[in-house]
């Protein structure tokens, strides 16, 4: 007689399923606005808020499918818009890396008096919502006669960036003090040990820092909503907000607006995934 | 090439203090091995001569010059790590030309000597590896490689073998050793293994509790330990102690009474003891031999392990104190038989109350 060697088989594959399920479930929710964004930027205007709702992109079958697209490429701004948001991203990602990296090595690997205090009183600035600083942010910003450009995007990026700290910081102390104690018997300063020897070992940590940042300030609509007046200065978020007025909203045009700005986080977060994951697990060297 | 003296050595951390009045004098060219149980201060004595700690109190000289103080580099010393530290991001050349570009040496020198420590640790073929791609023992050469490179006046070793497996460890042993006999520069090395303290050193310090309980020959240590401690720690089995009461001190050494009754007599200077003084002795198993006659120890065996050459035999005295012997290859024994043990007085050790060994009259000559 053939006896079942797998008696729960039936189970775990039912337990399989409905898990599969749930996440598909939970994978349509969560990609509803996005599908809802992309169809919209490729529909007319006047089927926008036609009922009951319809998932027939109707521009796709017009003479101008992608009509919507060209429209913001080429008669309104949006070309500045990407370019403005681009450049003060990539700088406030690499003042992030470079601010938080250096902190983070000296909080994780120097011998600094009451560094601990330091490093909470960092730590702290991340439980400060953004709406208490902005106003004295303003003056400070206004008082060095910086308003209406980049530098109040960019400059506070390089001088703090407390999650980065406290990432790299935990990312540098879980690496090796061999490495560095070697390298320092070996004859290398401080400043060499740090650059030569544990930076490098850093990389998919500094990564994720670089794409986390680049992000964060790519979404930005605040700062530059109060920094900057110039429509030749707009990022992306403020040229979104243009389509949206007090009387009318060109719907078709900020979902086409808004599928071009979330292309690029897409394309870095592809390109970069491996190394994010690796930076959120740890230092995990081998060696 | 350099001497290494250290003077009155003592390191603290906060109110405990690790390393107590530690001086000793390594001669130039010697291979001096510091060993001693897990947390005894070899390693931190390794460091402050590196110059990654500082001592508490005392002066450290190198080459006769006092480099208390000093960075590492101005002290020319090298150090291989327990854990290789090895830079994964970099090739083995990279790894090995490492300090001979923070010292900003031409390109064609760093290459001539990167492949000059390659040639003698046979590298060659994996200068273009990652350290993840080396065997252990390959990464073990190139850290030494990274250490020799700099052609430094003092090489510091930190268990550099103790996470390799059994065989490679002997391999790498006989290796140091060829290496050191080749370079004939002043080397200190760190383990906790005795065994590898005997086959290599020239002299070997034995620290336990942060204080050095002696600094001798390998076989000096063998077979003059000044205390009990190093009785215990030198030699592979461990030697045997039995408490005993002193029962007569002549002018040619003691007898004394074991806990199992059975006298034991030790050709050792008594002088100063008394009868009736409570003692310790050590008796090497390899100092045991079986009795033909009946005489000697009696013992009931309990466990036999069969080495080819030797037979190690573990038993227990008629009063349950453990003993083991390491008798001849061929000893016809089992487990559950008696047999009696005898050893000649010139072996047997002695230590008195306080651990310290009464002086043996007939030690061999060393």
């Amino acid at each position: 007689m053939k006896t079942d060697i797998h008696p729960n088989r039936g189970t775990a594959r039912g337990t399989l399923f409905a898990l599969y399920a749930v996440l598909i479930a939970y994978a349509l929710i969560t990609l509803m606005p996005f599908i809802w964004m992309l169809v919209t930027s490729f529909k007319e205007a006047r089927d926008v808020f036609k009922l009951p709702p319809s998932f027939v992109p109707t521009k796709l079958f017009t003479d101008e499918p992608f009509g919507n697209y060209t429209e913001i490429w080429t008669q309104r701004d949006f070309v500045i818009f990407f370019r403005n948001s681009a450049f003060v991203s990539f700088m406030a990602a690499i003042g992030q890396v470079f601010a938080t990296s250096l902190a983070g090595y000296a909080f994780a690997r120097l011998d600094l008096p009451g560094k601990n205090w330091l490093f909470a009183l960092v730590l702290v600035t991340a439980f400060v919502p953004v709406e208490v600083t902005i106003i004295p942010e303003f003056l400070i910003m206004r008082g060095l006669g910086w308003i209406d450009t980049f530098l109040p995007l960019i400059v506070p990026s390089f001088l703090v960036g407390a999650f980065g700290t406290f990432m790299l910081r935990e990312y540098f102390g879980s690496l090796p003090k061999d490495y560095g104690d070697a390298a320092y018997v070996d004859g290398a300063t401080p400043f060499q040990i740090f650059w030569k020897v544990y930076l490098p070992l850093a990389q998919p940590a500094l990564v994720s820092i670089f794409v986390i940042a680049f992000i964060n300030n790519w979404d930005e609509l605040l700062r530059p909503l109060l920094f900057l007046n110039s429509d030749e200065l707009k990022t992306v978020p403020l040229g979104l907000m243009s389509f949206v007025s007090q009387y009318e909203a060109s719907w078709t045009l900020l979902m086409a607006g808004s599928v071009i700005s979330t292309l690029p986080l897409i394309v870095i977060y592809m390109l970069t995934q491996r190394y994010v994951l690796q930076g959120f697990v740890g230092g995990g060297v081998k060696g | 090439m350099a001497t290494l003296q250290l003077d009155q050595i003592t390191k603290s951390f906060g109110q405990t203090e690790v390393l107590h009045d530690i001086s000793l004098t390594v001669e130039d060219g010697e291979f001096i091995v510091f060993v001693g149980p897990s947390g005894c201060g070899k390693s931190t004595l390794l460091r402050i001569i590196a110059g990654l700690d500082d001592q508490t109190s005392g002066a450290l000289h190198i080459g006769g010059e006092e480099v208390t103080g000093r960075e590492p580099i101005e002290r020319g010393v090298a150090m291989v790590f327990q854990s290789y530290a090895l830079y994964p991001h970099l090739t083995v050349f990279e790894n090995i030309a490492f300090p001979l570009r923070l010292q900003k040496l031409p390109k064609a020198d760093v290459n001539s000597r990167v492949e000059a420590a390659a040639q003698t640790l046979d590298l060659m073929d994996r200068l273009q590896h990652k350290p993840s791609q080396l065997s252990g023992g390959q990464r073990q050469r190139v850290a030494i490689g990274r250490a020799i490179v700099r052609d430094p006046k003092l090489f510091l070793f930190d268990e550099p073998l103790s996470n390799l497996d059994a065989s490679l460890r002997g391999a790498m042993r006989v290796e140091l050793s060829e290496l050191h006999q080749k370079l004939r520069t002043t080397m200190v090395y760190v383990t906790h293994d005795q065994v590898e303290a005997m086959t290599m050193a020239n002299r070997i310090v034995v620290l336990n509790g942060g204080v050095l309980e002696q600094f001798g020959t390998p076989m000096e240590l063998y077979h003059k330990p000044r205390t009990r401690f190093v009785a215990g720690f030198i030699g592979q089995p461990g030697m045997n102690f039995f408490r005993a009461t002193l029962s007569e001190v002549t002018d040619t050494g003691v007898t004394a009474i074991a806990s199992d009754q059975s006298n034991l007599t030790a050709h050792v200077d008594g002088a100063g003891r008394s009868v009736g003084a409570a003692v310790e002795l050590g008796i090497r198993p390899d100092d045991l031999q079986l009795s033909t006659t009946g005489d000697g120890l009696q013992v009931a065996v309990r466990v036999i392990e069969r080495l080819g050459a030797s037979t190690i035999m573990y038993g227990n005295l008629h009063d349950g104190t453990a003993i083991c012997a390491a008798l001849d290859g061929l000893a016809r024994l089992s487990p559950g038989d008696t047999v009696h043990l005898t050893v000649d007085p010139d072996t047997v050790h002695v230590f008195d109350a306080g651990g310290l060994a009464l002086p043996r009259r007939t030690a061999p000559d060393l």
